[in-house]
């Protein structure tokens, strides 16, 4: 590791796979993020690369409906139910299958790492 | 759940008295009990029952039909092609996104800058909700609009529809699902690799042994428990893939790109026949559950024996 030349082809190659990766990760993400500001017609016609001329108000649209931010807070309040509820119960019945024995421990769980 | 013995060693005494056990295991067993039992067991309860029907949804089911609904499961090649589908996914997961995954998270697992910043564009298509990545990935695949088309116009070829191609369109809904999921999986492996004593490799590199040489002989070994739990994951992950379907191609060419949820969704939910679509249900949950516990079964037989 120590030995590994800074410029050796291993990390020449390590540095070009990781790129690749991120272009494919990337490029569908980009896309979508920059089709975002661009006009219908133009999406139609040059799906890849950035807008000619930015067009904001779909985001602005977005960003400024009143609808919009009444779903974000629904998912909200949905996720942070989840979380706590999650939290609250499956911690405690983590406690009693981690700390206690009782017939029928072994059966409920489908994977368990420490037996 | 009454032959309730003693708390484990190493827990003090005096806290927790044997007698407490019984009330601990009550109060704190009881919510999950509760919910598991309402969300789960009883859904699964009326599932079970309705498959035995014919039933439409409306009223109460009382068209008894017995084991019809899963003979005409067994025979429906619909089904058959979506099980296959099923199983073509957890090949890909376990033969191309897991290895993928294991190999970017050797890759990327020590804790540097440009690693963390690998590590989050790595998981940003996990963060992405389903339906989303099946609308973008549509986009992509678009054979009129979408970089499919721009491709074709790059290579001078007349354009071409891969979501709409009976041989195609599958193989494009795995790379959706390996694009979209192995950064979990990485995750899991970045993990697992970051808890691996330093001294080890240390020891084995001072010992001569080169970078593979350590991966083969240090890394996978410590990875173990990792990879059962991925592969276990991955396959339960598999099995229930519906969101990608639905906006990628819906089910189509010709229903040749369904999974079994999908399957169940549109020939059981969508055409009223929930006796049909419990049948599938059933069939899908017994598929995960003897996997899951033949999977549990043998992994910790081996354990077992190794001690």
């Amino acid at each position: 590791m120590i030995t590994d030349n800074m410029f050796g082809w291993r990390t020449a190659l390590r540095i070009i796979f990781l790129l690749i990766m991120t272009v494919v990760i990337m490029g569908p993400l980009s896309i979508t993020v920059l089709g975002g500001f661009k006009s219908l017609g133009e999406l139609r016609t040059s799906p890849i690369g950035l807008p000619d001329h930015w067009v904001l108000s779909n985001y602005a649209g977005i960003l400024s409906s009143a609808d919009f931010w009444r779903y974000l807070r629904n998912s909200l309040v949905i996720s942070m139910s989840c979380v706590v509820l999650t939290l609250i119960v499956s911690g405690m019945a983590a406690y009693c299958f981690a700390q206690l024995h009782f017939f029928g421990k072994r059966c409920c769980l489908p994977i368990s790492q420490s037996e | 759940m009454s032959t309730l013995a003693q708390t484990q060693p190493g827990v003090r005494k005096t806290l927790w008295r044997p007698s407490n056990a019984l009330v601990t295991f009550i109060v704190f067993m009881l919510p999950a009990f509760v919910l598991f039992t309402t969300f789960v067991m009883l859904p699964m309860i009326d599932a079970a029952h309705f498959s035995l029907y014919k039933w439409s949804g409306y009223g109460a089911p009382t068209d008894f039909v017995g084991t019809q609904n899963f003979e005409r499961l067994a025979s429906n090649r619909i089904f058959l092609h979506s099980l296959g589908n099923s199983l073509k996914i957890i090949a890909a997961s376990m033969f191309i996104q897991l290895p993928l995954a294991l190999g970017l998270a050797l890759l990327i697992y020590e804790k540097r800058w440009s690693n963390t910043v690998f590590r989050l564009v790595f998981f940003l298509p996990y963060i992405l909700a389903e339906v989303a990545s099946g609308l973008i990935w549509s986009f992509i695949f678009d054979g009129d609009y979408g970089l499919a088309a721009e491709i074709a116009r790059w290579l001078n070829i007349e354009n071409f529809y891969i979501l709409a191609n009976r041989q195609w369109a599958f193989t494009a809904i795995l790379v959706v699902i390996v694009w979209k999921y192995f950064g979990f999986h990485m995750m899991i492996y970045i993990a697992g690799l970051q808890s691996i004593p330093k001294d080890q490799i240390e020891a084995i590199t001072i010992d001569g042994a080169g970078p593979l040489q350590v991966i083969r002989y240090v890394k996978l070994p410590m990875l173990k428990p990792a990879i059962i739990m991925s592969v276990f994951f991955s396959v339960i992950g598999a099995l229930q893939i519906f969101d990608i379907i639905i906006p990628l191609t819906n089910g189509g060419p010709s229903n040749s790109t369904h999974t079994i949820v999908s399957f169940l969704y549109t020939f059981g939910l969508q055409r009223m026949n929930i006796g049909f679509g419990s049948a599938v249900g059933i069939v899908l949950f017994v598929c995960c559950a003897t996997f899951a516990f033949t999977y549990r079964a043998t992994f910790q037989r081996e354990k077992g024996a190794a001690r």
